[in-house]
């Protein structure tokens, strides 16, 4: 499903991978681990497509990210690990903006609304919201869509309990179909997601 | 183990150093203004040069209207001409609020020092971005000493009261404006004593004591600045049955014309409404057509270089989305052409009033030229401006 070769990426003076090369062939949550500045944020965002490698390459389904990158993005739903949302536009309206963009299910999309507690917040802009709202509906417009790979930085951040079950039982669904890479730095959240640690290191190539 | 106790720090030493946070994030957002305005800020140099007259005469022209108010036998006029300054020098500092402001940081501070000192703090910071508005009273010092030596300090130092005046009413029109009147009811009364021919002293003091009285009665320390939100008519919504590009176009238009943007556009509110007023101004003159149509026309430079200035405001909008736009398949030159577009857009409903003043009011038929042309600029500007943000980005 996934499949990196030889990635690489500077930033500054500072090499952040050398060469990473690795590949998750099969439906799975994988939860990558490390320390602070490891570069778990600059891994999942090249993996998304988000952020360009310096070297390598990043394979999705076999549609590289560096050559076919419109077509290799449409199989990744995104989710950064803080809320980039133009703090004008209603929550509402974002699940509007990004509905064209890919296919989505909306029978997930009212799951996950009501089940994130959504609806009272539908016409709130973002400028008003709390993180964790805000994060539910970047949470909810990626859920929503028919991707079959997952990206999630840091998804546990600000949400309540009952948010929290709600995301694990819709990554357990999830799981025997689709890949879901995410991070979390929070052991016994890993655990009750049902995430497969992997720490960033070792996927650097020796 | 050495403890360094608050009490350590001297209130000078804090007072410096809130000082100088207050300046440097002024000059890194006036800098930010000041590229977004580059090509604005070329043309008006190489417009308005004064290369041809010497220093003397262009000292004594600045501090002109300055002098004018001491002058004895033209109240009117006087009062008129103050009012106007302090007009000015309140528009000057609700313009840059923003970047007056110290930014988010700012907000969350607890300040170690009491709100006298605050207060001297933001007339600091207010007299130091003043400093343009300030020269034609430096310049009309000069010119009265120039001219008449010492006997003129009564002057000098009246001129020097009514110069402190201004970062004065700034800060009370930010904090607490109901307390103007006490600076504006002693500058009438110390004009009108100079209009009368009373001692030129007496404008000094009544100046200063406004001052003093404005500055003593605005206790409160801050002044809430919310604005409140004006809903987007329905056609600006965000619609899923709506494509991409339209949907771009209206978050673009959207932040532009935000009620939260107002105070930012009463530059180009000025050069949209110029050729109305100028026609209005100048058909009573003798003017022959041509000459009416390239005065009117020239209008066009200043609206051409600032709605691409807008280009800059347009890519602060998106630099934090980019990311997800790119996982969304909306890549950075896409944008820059969504973004063009709704600038062209733009720039045709701002083009409407000189249009119509040249079309209907005038009958210049010729002036159908001016929009391709004045279309074909901004693609270039446009252009330019997406150069210099792409170079940013890579650097």
């Amino acid at each position: 499903m996934i499949k990196v070769q030889r990635l690489g990426k500077q930033r500054g003076q500072q090499t952040v991978f050398r060469q990473l090369d690795f590949a998750w062939d099969t439906p799975d949550i994988i939860c990558i681990t490390g320390a602070n500045g490891a570069g778990k944020t600059t891994l999942l965002s090249m993996l998304a497509g988000a952020m360009s490698p310096d070297v390598g390459d990043v394979l999705i389904q076999g549609r590289s990210l560096v050559d076919q990158h419109h077509s290799a993005v449409q199989l990744i739903s995104y989710v950064p690990d803080d809320c980039p949302i133009y703090p004008f536009i209603t929550g509402r309206e974002w699940l509007a903006f990004t509905k064209p963009i890919r296919a989505f299910d909306a029978n997930v999309e009212q799951a996950l609304l009501s089940g994130f507690g959504l609806e009272p917040h539908l016409d709130c802009r973002f400028g008003t919201m709390s993180l964790g709202t805000a994060k539910k509906f970047l949470l909810t417009s990626a859920l929503m869509c028919r991707a079959p790979i997952l990206i999630l930085d840091e998804p546990t951040n600000g949400l309540d309990k009952r948010s929290f079950e709600v995301l694990c039982q819709h990554l357990e669904q999830r799981k025997t179909e689709d890949l879901i890479v995410l991070s979390c730095l929070d052991q016994a959240q890993q655990n009750q997601l049902g995430a497969r640690p992997v720490e960033l290191s070792s996927l650097e190539r020796l | 183990m050495i403890v360094h106790r608050a009490g350590n720090i001297s209130g000078a030493r804090i007072f410096g150093l809130l000082f100088w946070w207050r300046m440097r994030y002024f000059a890194a957002e006036t800098f930010r203004l000041l590229v977004r305005r580059w090509q604005t800020t070329v043309f008006l140099l190489l417009m308005a040069s004064p290369a041809m007259t010497p220093l003397i005469a262009q000292l004594h022209a600045l501090g002109m209207p300055v002098l004018s108010l001491l002058e004895p036998g033209h109240f009117k006029d006087s009062a008129g001409l103050w009012l106007l300054l302090l007009a000015i020098a309140w528009g000057w500092s609700a313009l840059q609020a923003g970047a007056l402001s110290g930014g988010a940081g700012w907000r969350y501070l607890s300040l170690p020092l009491p709100p006298r000192r605050i207060r001297w703090l933001n007339l600091g910071v207010l007299t130091v971005i003043d400093l343009p508005l300030l020269l034609p009273f430096c310049a009309a010092e000069f010119t009265l000493l120039h001219r008449f030596g010492m006997q003129a300090f009564p002057s000098v130092v009246a001129v020097a009261a009514l110069a402190m005046q201004l970062p004065v009413v700034q800060l009370l029109a930010q904090q607490r404006w109901p307390c103007m009147v006490y600076c504006l009811v002693a500058d009438i009364a110390g004009l009108a004593a100079a209009a009368t021919g009373k001692s030129i002293w007496l404008v000094a003091l009544a100046v200063l004591v406004g001052n003093l009285l404005g500055l003593t009665f605005s206790t409160r320390v801050s002044r809430s600045s919310r604005v409140r939100s004006i809903k987007p008519p329905s056609c600006l919504l965000l619609n899923a049955e709506y494509g991409r590009p339209r949907n771009i176009a209206a978050i673009n238009l959207r932040y532009l014309f935000g009620s939260f943007q107002f105070g930012r556009y009463l530059g180009l509110l000025f050069w949209i409404t110029l050729p109305v007023a100028l026609h209005e101004l100048l058909r009573t003159h003798d003017i022959g057509p041509a000459a009416m149509l390239l005065i009117l026309s020239l209008g066009l430079i200043p609206l051409v270089l600032h709605t691409a200035g807008l280009v800059f405001d347009l890519q602060r909008l998106h630099a934090p989305m980019t990311p997800l736009h790119t996982v969304y398949g909306l890549g950075v030159s896409w944008l820059h052409r969504v973004n063009s577009a709704v600038l062209q857009a733009v720039f045709l409903a701002f083009c409407l009033p000189m249009m119509s003043t040249l079309l209907l009011h005038g009958r210049y038929w010729q002036a159908l030229a001016v929009l391709p042309i004045g279309m074909l600029m901004l693609a270039a500007c446009i252009r330019l401006n997406y150069w210099k943000v792409d170079r940013a980005i890579k650097r």
